[in-house]
Order: C-alpha cells, then structure tokens, then sequence
C-alpha cells in the first residue's frame, strides 16, 4: 500500500535533522551542506513513489544524499572544504553503515544525542549564544561577527572551539547518565 | 551483530578536536588539512571521531540555524537588517522548499510561518512562502502559501520570500517594485533581493531597467535604484551579468566577492559601450576560488590552495612559475587590492635562499622574470624575511627585516592597483599606480606604470643554493577587493 502525501512529508520532515547531519559528515561547509539537502529534498520528493513503505526511509534518503553529494563535488569549485573521493566514501559508507545498523536503536541514538545538545545549548552563556546566533541562523562570517564585536576573526573562532568542546563534553556527560 | 562503542565514550584527543573546529570553520591550513586527510585516511578511529564531531556540529547548525524558536524571533528585533532578515529567511527556505514546492504544509510547523494549506497546485510559476510584518499593494494582493498573480506589484513594508516553481528563493524586504515573469524569471524595477538559486534552478534571471543577471548556481544580492541603475554582488558561485536588453553582445560573468553596476541604456544612443564599473566589495570572508590559472608544471590546486614546487633535485638554482590571468580591465577606474597568504616550507636549509615573487606585468609575451626591467615584483626572502622592491630593473625601496618566525605563513601580501578609467575606454589600454604592501608595510607607494590589454600576475618561486631545495609554497586565501570610494584621481 503505498505511502500518503501526508505520510511521505511527515517522514521527510522528521528525517531532516539526521540527513543534514549525513550531509554535512560530508561535504563539512554549511552552505554547501544547505545547497545539497534542498537538492536531496526535491530529489527524495520525485522520487517518493520508489520509497518501499515499512522500510527504513532515513536510510534510504541517505543514500540519496550520499548520490547528491557526489554531483555536488563534480561540478567544477562548487565544494570548499574538499577531501579526497576515498575520504568522503570511507566516511560515507561508515556513516550509511550506523543508519542501518537495527534502524530504531540508530534513530533512538540520535534522539537522546539530539536532545542532549538542546539541553546542554541551554548552558551557554548569552553572550556567546548570540555569537553562536549570528553564525549559523544568520550566516555571517567569523570576520563579520568579530568586527562587530571588536574582536579578531582568530579570537571568534577560538571562541566557537571552546564551545563546542564545552558542548560535546556536557552531552558525553547526559549521555552517559542517561545510558542504563 | 554487537553494536559499536558509541563514539562518544571513546578518548578525546584535544589536539584533533581542535583541527576539526578548524576545519568546519574554514580556518584549516592547507597543510593541517593534508594530515588531516591522512589520518582519516589511516585511522578508523579518527574517523569515529571526526563524524562524531561532525554529526554534533551540524545538529548545532540545525538548533540554532533552522530551529524556529521563539528567542530567534525576538532576537530580530523591532528593525532587523537586510542582511539579518535575508539570511534568516534564506535558511527557512531550504527547510520550506520541497514542502512549497510539493504544494503541501508539513505537519512540523514554523512559529512564525501559519498559514492555511495552498490549494490544489498547478503550474503556479511563483509562490509567497514567508512574510513578516509584510504589506502589500498590488491588483492581487499575495496570499501566503499561494502563488502569486502576474502583473506589478510592490512590497510596501516588511520582508518577504518567494519561492519559484524552479526552485529559486528569493527575499527581499520593502520597499521592493517586482513582477513575476516565469518559473525562473522576474523583473525587479527597484528594491532590493537576495536571491539563492540552487543547482537545479541555474539560469535563473532577473531583469531590471538596465540589463539582465542571469544565476549560474548561486547566491547573489542585487539592488535597483528609482533611477534603474542595478547594482549586482554576488555572494557565492557566479552570474552573468548583461548591459542593456539587446542580444548578448558582450556579458560579463561575475564571481564570488565581485561586484557590477549597470547604468540605464540611453535609448537615444542606443546600446552603448561603456565598461561596466565595479562597486565595492568585501571578499574577506574566506578563500576565493582561484582566478584564471596556467598552472607552471608541476603546480597543483589541492584543497583549496595553490601548490607550487620549489625548487629542484639537481640543479642549484631554479625557477618556478606560475601565472594567475584575470582580466583586470574590469577593475578600471577603480583602486583595487589583489592579496593573498602563502606559506612556504620551513627550513633546515639555513643556506638556501628561497624566494616567492609576485611580479604584475604588461601582458604582453612571456611573463618577465623577477628582476626583469618593466615588471614590479615584490620579493620575499625566507628565513629572514627581508624584502625588496625593484621596478624597471631599479631597486626602488630598501631591504626591510620583517617580523616573522621560519615556517610562519609569509604575508598576506597585498598589491594595490588602481587603474585609470578614462585612459583605458580613450586608448584600450591603461595606466596603473602601483603600491606594495608587505605585511601591513609599503615598500613601494603609488609608482605608475602601464598595462597593456591583460595585465597579469605571475607568482615565481626561486631557489638558490647548495643542493637546491625542496618543498612546496602553497597559496591560499587569494582575493581581490575592490574600493569604490577612493578614486584613484588620475
């Protein structure tokens, strides 16, 4: 019986997250990682009639994604931070490898690391927050976002390191009391 | 199958984290990123690592750059910026787009998009996908989620997305005069828009009272003014830009960081000539693509930078080069400024004298040597960073000591061109002044010479020495920006 309008866009929604995170494994520039999941989405919606239902759909947008990226890095400069074609496919079949490694403990992986990292954004002091605002809902550059604040392109980025680090340190902990 | 350890429990390893915070924000040097590389090559774990890193860094971008919680809207403030609100409404159009674009509302809503489920879609060419704190005034005024009407309308206030049936999105805040051409096609007869056009949507055109941009894959801003005059910026990729709306005599591709200014076509005159004048620009947002480059044998380009060898096995001097073609006439009558980092390898080689030039010449048969009369060259020395500037085959500015440590990255180094409008349309060929700049310091201010039709720059590695030795300079961060505001006043 094949999937509903309504049912294939509710899939696609809810997938959203871990196909951009598949992307983004990838092609590591955020622009590029936005061009190739619009794409990947117009992709899966024309394709939505050879999604088999009852199947694992993030899996099988993945695979999509992965084609996407793929063309993405044949068109001539389009990509910028590039590594070698062996590079992104090691790091694209271990990715697609955990998707489908018993699809509901992957999804449920990534839920409690999805939600650790809501939790664990709530920690972060306002005014690196508002950084961290400019950066990746607004797109400004590291150079843009320290003139604003009086501070180098180099002293944002360390910023932004030590976040992260802060982050990833306080989702190891949430992850690891949640863990039975 | 048991399942793997999540990554997350394994050791972290400062030193790498770091590289990878680098590298998601393009701060990776080229030689950082070449290990890198390796070590995801070599290294399952570190390639554990790496996606995990990766996987957190991108559900970050999602949070903060897609989540549509409340505190991103209020954090827009009372009078957000063009570029705020653009780009706000940018990332919330590659999340609404397939959606739009299927002519569905998906069960996850945005808080500040609501709006009743479209009806039944046809070939509808455009559609209003967003607005905030928009009015309207057109014969049909836009609905949200519904295609818009033909004819002229205008954003009288706020901001505004529309999504095309090719899969172009374009915001644009008010005030903003447009009409809707076709599934890829509008006229802008004044405002302001940003438009972001996918791959799938390339050829996308708007069409303003004096040209025509055509998108070849990219993000570009694009501002008419009453008088039909078009400013055009592109921010990534690249676009075709046409004077006038006769047949495409002579279009001019723009790329990343450069800028166009088209002028109303006097219909008494006809189609002119006038060369296209160059706005300002900022391309300090990160590495530039390479410009037109005749690679020297043995060069290469490899993430991102410009590989070339320095010197040979056997011999004990050589010289390498490779030029790097632009047509600079598009730059006339404007003050421009070509930079760009290099690094070259550290020593060991306390005796080799290793050299990195940057020679501008005429354009006419082979690029000069360094040192040859007619070319300025600015010369590098590494280790002792001293540097000389000769122009005519005469020194013109003393050696200077620089501050810098072995193997540091040598520069930016910057060339300040400013070319000479009038001379250029009157002869077709131009003058320039020329200023070198090391380091922040100027070796050689505003000494003039002449370009002939293609001027060029030739970077030239030289090796002298016993042995000769071996490495590599690699070039990155190359960019040209261009001052509007400072005539060179020839």
């Amino acid at each position: 019986m094949p999937l509903t309008r309504e049912e294939f866009v509710s899939l696609l929604t809810h997938s959203q997250r871990r196909v951009y995170a598949f992307i983004g494994t990838l092609v590591v520039d955020r622009s590029d990682a936005d061009d190739v999941l619009q794409e990947t989405n117009l992709a899966l919606w024309q394709m939505a009639d050879e999604f088999q239902p009852g199947t694992d759909f993030v899996a099988w947008a993945c695979r999509v994604a992965y084609y996407r990226v793929l063309k993405h890095r044949t068109a001539a400069g389009r990509l910028r931070a590039r590594f070698a074609d062996h590079v992104v496919d090691l790091l694209a079949q271990e990715s697609l490898q955990e998707t489908h490694l018993e699809s509901m403990i992957a999804a449920e992986q990534f839920e409690r690391h999805r939600h650790s990292l809501a939790a664990c954004l709530e920690e972060v002091p306002d005014r690196s927050r508002s950084l961290l605002l400019q950066y990746y809902a607004e797109g400004r550059s590291l150079a843009d976002i320290g003139a604003s604040a009086g501070r180098t392109a180099n002293a944002i980025a360390q910023l932004f390191h030590r976040v992260r680090s802060a982050l990833r340190e306080c989702i190891r902990r949430r992850l690891a009391e949640t863990t039975t | 199958m048991t399942a793997q350890p999540p990554p997350e429990t394994e050791p972290v390893s400062p030193g790498f984290e770091a590289m990878l915070s680098a590298l998601v924000d393009g701060q990776l040097s080229a030689t950082d990123q070449a290990w890198l590389e390796q070590r995801l090559t070599d290294d399952p774990r570190a390639r554990a690592e790496y996606r995990d890193f990766l996987r957190t860094e991108f559900l970050l971008a999602w949070e903060i750059g897609y989540g549509a919680d409340k505190e991103l809207l209020d954090s827009l403030g009372p009078a957000p910026s063009v570029d705020r609100v653009a780009g706000w409404l940018r990332r919330a159009g590659s999340w609404l787009l397939p959606l739009m674009a299927a002519g569905l509302v998906a069960g996850l809503m945005l808080v500040f998009f609501p709006f009743q489920p479209p009806p039944p879609r046809d070939e509808a060419p455009a559609m209003l996908t967003a607005q905030r704190s928009a009015r309207w005034q057109a014969a049909v005024p836009p609905a949200l989620g519904e295609p818009l009407a033909s004819g002229p309308m205008q954003l009288v206030a706020g901001a505004a997305q529309i999504t095309f049936a090719s899969g172009a999105v374009i915001a644009m805040t008010a005030p903003a005069e447009f009409e809707i051409l076709g599934r890829s096609r509008m006229f802008l007869r004044s405002g302001r828009i940003t438009p972001f056009v996918p791959e799938s949507a390339k050829g996308f055109t708007v069409v303003s009272p004096s040209g025509e941009v055509i998108d070849l894959g990219t993000e570009f801003s694009m501002a008419v003014a009453a008088d039909g005059a078009t400013d055009v910026f592109v921010i990534s990729g690249e676009v075709e830009v046409n004077q006038g709306h006769a047949a495409r005599e002579t279009p001019v591709r723009l790329s990343q960081g450069f800028a166009a200014r088209l002028s109303v076509v006097n219909p008494a005159t006809g189609f002119t000539q006038r060369p296209l004048l160059i706005d300002h620009f900022d391309a300090a947002s990160g590495p530039l693509r390479l410009l037109d480059v005749d690679i020297g044998p043995g060069s290469e380009v490899r993430n991102g930078g410009l590989w070339i060898p320095i010197g040979g096995s056997d011999r004990r001097s050589s010289l390498h080069r490779v030029v790097l073609l632009n047509d600079f006439s598009s730059l006339a009558g404007r003050r421009s400024t070509i930079s760009f980092k290099a690094t070259l390898p550290s020593a060991g080689t306390a005796a080799i004298h290793r050299w990195l030039a940057l020679v501008l010449d005429g354009g006419q048969g082979d690029p000069p040597r360094a040192y040859e009369p007619a070319a300025v060259a600015a010369v590098m020395v590494s280790p002792q960073w001293q540097a000389s500037v000769r122009s005519n085959g005469q020194e013109v500015a003393t050696t200077r000591k620089l501050f810098a440590r072995q193997g540091d990255a040598v520069g930016p180094y910057q060339v300040v061109l400013s070319l000479d409008d009038s001379a250029w349309t009157r002869h077709g060929r131009g003058s320039a002044i020329i200023s070198v700049m090391v380091n922040g310091l100027e070796l050689l201010a505003e000494h003039p010479i002449t370009f002939g039709d293609r001027p060029r720059l030739t970077l030239q590695t030289y090796v002298a020495g016993p042995n000769g030795g071996r490495g590599w300079a690699v070039v990155d961060d190359f960019s040209v920006s261009v001052d509007a505001t400072k005539n060179p006043g020839l």
